[in-house]
């Protein structure tokens, strides 16, 4: 089963996404914070990390530096604020696997998990 | 008059002698010539109070040298020689002017009281005359004081010198003080190549030698030259004439020079002229400077009107960028604290969606949360774009095709709202540089906000033109629509302005900071009730830099 691992300082964000992908049947971890995303990571190794780049203290970038250090078969998808796309795209540039942007389609975020999943076939 | 000047006239010698005599006796200057034909030469080069003469002489014409005189000066009185047969032509004569007639033989008595009453209504003609002047020139000096352009002040100054003094040519220069020379300001009567026109050096012209001085000089004997003690004479077209010229003098400052010459009667210019001369310069130096004075107020005072409405204009600007950047960094701030509870409101609902049974009451209301919440994301993306706009993909564009590009967009749509589109776009419009996209919603905010203004239907017109002396280009929109009113003049282009049930007011302002950050500028003028215009500036490719 596909692990996923959800890092958003909002709890009520990973609440809603781990309901959702529990709901798909995924296996969803969350973490609130950079830190406790990087030994999440190091100790669950999902496959696929939905990580937030607006967060108190460690930003989403940097953790998705030291994600990719750690295992660079981790895919990440970075969540941006609504126009925050230029930082999106930079974060792709950094080895991100997608961007998308708040307010999420849940549909949409299954479809870029799927399509991950296919390529990587998982 | 001292001692009147008689000129007697008469082919006989012998009465030209008896005039001589008897009246040489009684205080008179009597001049006897035989020739008729020499009477025009002398008065032209004399003055006589009264002229006796006897027009019936071998061939000439009485009548007409009766004319001739009067014509060359009026002041000059005639009183004709007649003999007893032929009163009928002495009384015509008078009617031509002569003053009275004596009759062979002569009783000297008589005569001298003809004479004594001819030089009474002499004296008292010339001084009605003079009086008449006086008034004139009080005018005159009156308009001139008053009068604030220069120009025509040294015109009237020029033709009323002329004219008090009675002289054939005038002229007027001006001291150029910065380079120690006198210019040519004006003339009047000289035949054009006589006299040099502009600049002249300090030391060419004889009126530059007076104004050196600052003395009002008069030259009637046009044999006696002055002495210029060296300096290179340049009284030619001047010094053949008698002439009379004052300096311009304000303070002790000389202005300039006022030259006249010529008398019309062939008269010498007396001191009479020259005190009516300075009167005029002084009078005219005054206002010379009043007026100097004045232009200098003038040009003061619309360098700081200027001024005052530059420092406007930027202040305005001032304000309306610096609202736009705070209000764009509050912004920034709010929306990213609205975006998370946005997306959990918004993640919430698709999940509610996704349990609801299709076609409910439930799944309907959810819709519309959605609907809204995606609404309320995009006026949030909005408000963001405005704070941090997207690094511009700046290029060379031709307005005209982005303004198509848009009109295209947009043109079904409007005909289906009976808007009609007219293009007045310019062949020959120049290139700007600028992002396309920001360009594009530009123009459809302003052309949406004209759409909406015309809810009837009406028509939109669409120009575009160079502006070659402000180096830009001008796109101007017209709605026939509902207006502006007055009171929201001032508001359109601040963020959240709106009068739309659904407006968010955000259109004009994004436009407005994406036209200034084209270095253009964005202005409406509208009526309420006649529509609007939004015009907008942007400055061209500068060639040079390319
Ligand atoms: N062509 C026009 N004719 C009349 N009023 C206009 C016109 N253009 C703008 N306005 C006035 O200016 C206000 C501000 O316009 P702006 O485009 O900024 O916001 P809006 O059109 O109200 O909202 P939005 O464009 O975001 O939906 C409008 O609400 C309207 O009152
Ligand atoms: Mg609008």
């Amino acid at each position: 089963m596909c692990r996923i691992l959800v890092v958003d300082d909002e709890i009520e964000t990973c609440n809603l996404l781990s309901e959702f992908l529990n709901r798909k049947n995924y296996n969803v971890s969350v973490a609130t914070d950079g830190e406790e995303a990087i030994s999440k990571v190091a100790a669950l190794k999902p496959h696929v990390v939905l990580l937030d780049i607006r967060m108190p203290r460690m930003d989403g970038i940097e953790v998705l530096r030291r994600i990719k250090q750690l295992d660079d078969r981790i895919d990440v998808v970075m969540i941006t604020a609504v126009n925050d796309e230029e930082m999106g795209k930079m974060a792709m540039r950094l080895g991100a696997f997608d961007y998308i942007t708040k307010p999420l389609s849940l549909n949409y975020l299954e479809a870029v998990v799927l399509v991950r999943l296919f390529m990587r076939g998982t | 008059m001292e001692h009147p000047k008689l000129l007697v006239v008469d082919d006989e010698k012998t009465i030209g002698e008896v005039f001589e005599r008897a009246l040489g006796k009684r205080g008179y200057q009597v001049h006897a010539v035989q020739d008729a034909g020499r009477v025009l030469k002398e008065i032209e080069s004399d003055f006589f109070n009264i002229i006796i003469v006897d027009l019936k002489m071998p061939g000439i014409d009485g009548v007409q040298l009766l004319r001739r005189i009067k014509q060359i000066n009026p002041y000059i009185e005639v009183i004709i020689i007649t003999g007893y047969g032929t009163p009928q032509s002495a009384v015509s004569a008078i009617k031509l002017g002569a003053f009275d007639y004596v009759t062979k033989p002569f009783d000297i008595i008589e005569i001298e009281k003809t004479i004594k009453n001819c030089l009474e209504r002499q004296r008292r003609a010339i001084e009605n005359i003079e009086l008449k002047e006086l008034v004139a020139f009080s005018e005159v000096s009156k308009t001139i004081t008053s009068m604030r352009n220069v120009d025509e002040l040294l015109e009237v100054i020029l033709v009323s010198a002329i004219q008090v003094t009675k002289a054939r040519r005038g002229s007027l220069f001006l001291l150029n003080e910065d380079r120690d020379e006198l210019f040519l300001k004006s003339s009047r009567g000289f035949r054009k190549d006589s006299i040099t026109e502009g600049a002249i050096p300090f030391n060419r012209v004889a009126s530059n030698w007076l104004a050196i001085r600052g003395q009002p000089v008069v030259v009637n004997n046009t044999e006696e030259r002055l002495d210029f003690s060296g300096r290179e004479n340049a009284w030619a077209s001047f010094i053949c004439f008698p002439m009379a010229s004052v300096p311009l003098m304000f303070h002790g400052k000389i202005l300039g020079v006022v030259n006249v010459c010529q008398k019309d009667t062939g008269d010498s210019f007396t001191d009479r002229d020259l005190t009516l001369l300075s009167v005029l310069a002084s009078e005219a130096a005054i206002a010379i400077e009043n007026a100097r004075l004045y232009k200098q107020l003038q040009d003061k005072i619309s360098e700081l009107e200027d001024t005052i409405s530059r420092l406007n204009q930027t202040q305005a600007e001032l304000i309306q960028s610096e609202k736009l950047a705070s209000i764009g960094r509050l912004a920034a701030g709010i929306v990213h604290e609205i975006c998370n509870p946005l997306n959990v409101i918004s993640g919430r609902v698709q999940l509610l969606l996704m349990d609801a049974q299709r076609d409910t009451h439930l799944a309907d209301s959810l819709r519309i949360i959605e609907e809204y919440v995606s609404r309320t994301s995009r006026i949030a993306n909005s408000l963001l774009k405005f704070a941090r706009p997207n690094q511009p993909k700046i290029s060379e564009l031709d307005i005209n095709q982005q303004l198509q590009e848009t009109i295209a967009l947009l043109e079904d749509r409007f005909t289906a709202k009976n808007i009609r589109i007219e293009r007045d776009l310019s062949h020959s419009l120049p290139h700007v540089s600028g992002d396309k996209q920001q360009f594009q919603q530009v123009f459809l905010n302003i052309m949406l906000n004209a759409e909406q203004a015309m809810p009837e239907g009406g028509i939109l017109k669409i120009s575009t033109r160079e502006l070659p002396q402000e180096h830009c280009i001008e796109i101007a929109f017209s709605d026939t629509g509902e207006g502006i009113p007055e009171e929201n003049i001032d508001n359109i282009f601040d963020p959240f302005f709106t009068t739309k049930e659904n407006g968010t007011g955000l259109g004009l302002s994004v436009s407005y900071g994406i036209v200034k950050m084209h270095k253009g500028t964005i202005d409406v003028q509208s009526r309420q009730g006649e529509g609007s215009t939004f015009l907008i500036k942007l400055p061209v490719i500068d060639t040079n830099q390319r």
